[in-house]
């Protein structure tokens, strides 16, 4: 059981989230940043889709009722357990009683804290992620509040090392996977979407100029400033499906990046879709920070995932063989 | 096993005994570490593991004062500094306290903590980043 001592608006408990149900108007949700949600599911011994909390506003602060190995990755948030500074992308073993406590990221956006044998919330439509649209899912269909009391479940097996032991991060670890501008800016990469065309050359300044994420930005959606764009004769469109990653103009000129708490339909023209393999990507980026998009290709998304999913299974594989290693080790 | 001293392993018989163990085993070196020294077993370089029983014992001496500060709790690669933390590297003249992460082991994506093993002030750093390093390796040293 976890106890909750201090928290912003807006932190919601998450899963990977619930697929499957859009058809009937229910909101994917789950954590905008899904590597950092389960390389601290595989740290804590967790199956990789188990829930976690997703912290957004900052300082966070909980008491651990009893023992309790946990992880925290995404943001660094110049962790202290008891006052102990903690590495980011870190698992480690909580004593009862044992503060936690989080501050403002100097960078990125969200950090995911994961409890060994996950947090015992109810399954709702095969998931235990928050929605925060409909008011139902993770604890009591809401954010977390000061005073909230959250079960965890039976933990499992991995015991990490008394000062922990952590994991390198994935843009650290595949360096030339995700790029960057020379400034810093992210570049995410994106393939054209149905009426990218009828943009005509304003569609070519989509791909050239850098936009900023204004403060109009969160789980739902990220709203875009930069010169905007406008068709080049205007369209009446049907509404359609809409998944996370669609880049859509508004009559405004200005776009839209649909994120994981997503309508399921709308009827803006879409100009783009970020690949899947960035989307974590944005999901850490932060309110004024300045992003460009890249033209993609089906083949080369595919080669993001399957680059992420390597680096995933080198994890699964990697963890149990050395925190079995230094247990035996510290057993001379 | 278990943190004896050191002079049980003096006897050449048992040291003897080790070597025809690590032998028949393929092993190339043991290290073994108690309180009060240290013994060191390795197979000649270059000799055929099928063919020789000699070992090269090395009794190194007792805790040197004010040395070892930490060292590698499993072989891997040095990390002097935390990928997200570059700015947090532990170098020449950096004052630790005992039980401070001074920096990391890579083992694959994992990484292991160094840990101080007491307060004191860093005088030498032994690895670079991105070198192997094997379990045991002395790392840091400090004044205390």
């Amino acid at each position: 059981m976890i106890h909750v001592l201090g928290c912003g608006p807006l932190n919601t408990i998450q899963d990977l989230g619930r697929a499957g149900y859009r058809n009937i108007g229910v909101t994917a949700t789950g954590a905008m940043d899904p590597i950092a949600l389960k390389v601290g599911n595989l740290l804590v011994g967790n199956d990789e889709d188990a829930a976690g909390i997703e912290i957004q506003t900052f300082p966070f602060r909980i008491e651990f009722e009893q023992a309790q190995v946990f992880a925290l990755t995404g943001a660094d948030c110049a962790a202290r357990l008891d006052g102990q500074d903690l590495p980011p992308w870190w698992c480690i073993r909580a004593e009862p009683g044992q503060v936690l406590e989080l501050s403002t990221p100097m960078k990125s956006a969200r950090a995911y804290l994961c409890l060994q044998g996950g947090i015992d919330v109810p399954l709702v439509m095969g998931s235990r992620s928050t929605s925060l649209r409909g008011s139902f899912g993770g604890h009591e269909g809401r954010p977390l509040a000061v005073g909230d009391i959250l079960p965890v479940m039976a933990g499992t097996t991995i015991s990490p090392p008394v000062n922990g032991f952590g994991i390198v991060p994935p843009a650290q670890a595949m360096p030339n996977l995700f790029p960057v501008s020379d400034t810093g800016d992210l570049i995410l990469r994106a393939i054209p979407a149905g009426e990218h065309d009828l943009f005509g050359d304003d569609s070519e300044r989509f791909w050239s100029q850098t936009w900023k994420i204004t403060s109009q930005s969160d789980r739902t959606g990220y709203r875009l400033s930069g010169a905007p764009l406008q068709l080049s004769a205007p369209v009446e469109l049907r509404s359609y499906g809409i998944i996370p990653g669609i880049v859509q103009v508004p009559p405004g000129g200005e776009p839209i990046i649909q994120m994981s708490d997503a309508n399921t339909a709308g009827g803006y023209p879409k100009m783009a879709g970020v690949i899947d393999g960035d989307l974590w990507r944005l999901g850490q980026a932060r309110i004024g920070s300045k992003i460009s998009f890249r033209q993609s290709s089906l083949t080369e998304a595919l080669a993001v995932e399957r680059a992420i999913d390597a680096y995933i299974d080198d994890i699964r594989r990697t963890l149990p063989l050395v925190a079995n290693a230094l247990v035996a080790m510290t057993k001379r | 096993m278990k943190r004896s001293s050191i002079s049980s392993f003096s006897n050449p018989a048992v040291i003897a005994e080790l070597a025809a163990h690590l032998h028949r085993n393929n092993v190339a070196s043991i290290h073994i570490e108690a309180a009060d020294g240290e013994l060191k077993l390795v197979a000649p370089v270059g000799a055929s593991l099928q063919t020789t029983h000699r070992a090269t014992p090395v009794l190194i001496s007792a805790s040197q004062p004010g040395s070892l500060l930490a060292k590698a709790p499993t072989a891997g690669i040095f990390a002097a500094a935390h990928p997200l933390r570059p700015e947090r590297e532990i170098s020449t003249g950096s004052a630790v306290a005992k039980g401070d992460i001074v920096a990391f082991v890579k083992v694959g994506p994992v990484l292991v903590p160094v840990i101080a093993e007491k307060a004191g002030k860093v005088v030498s750093v032994t690895s670079e980043t991105g070198t192997l390093v094997g379990y045991g390796t002395s790392l840091f040293t400090a004044k205390t």
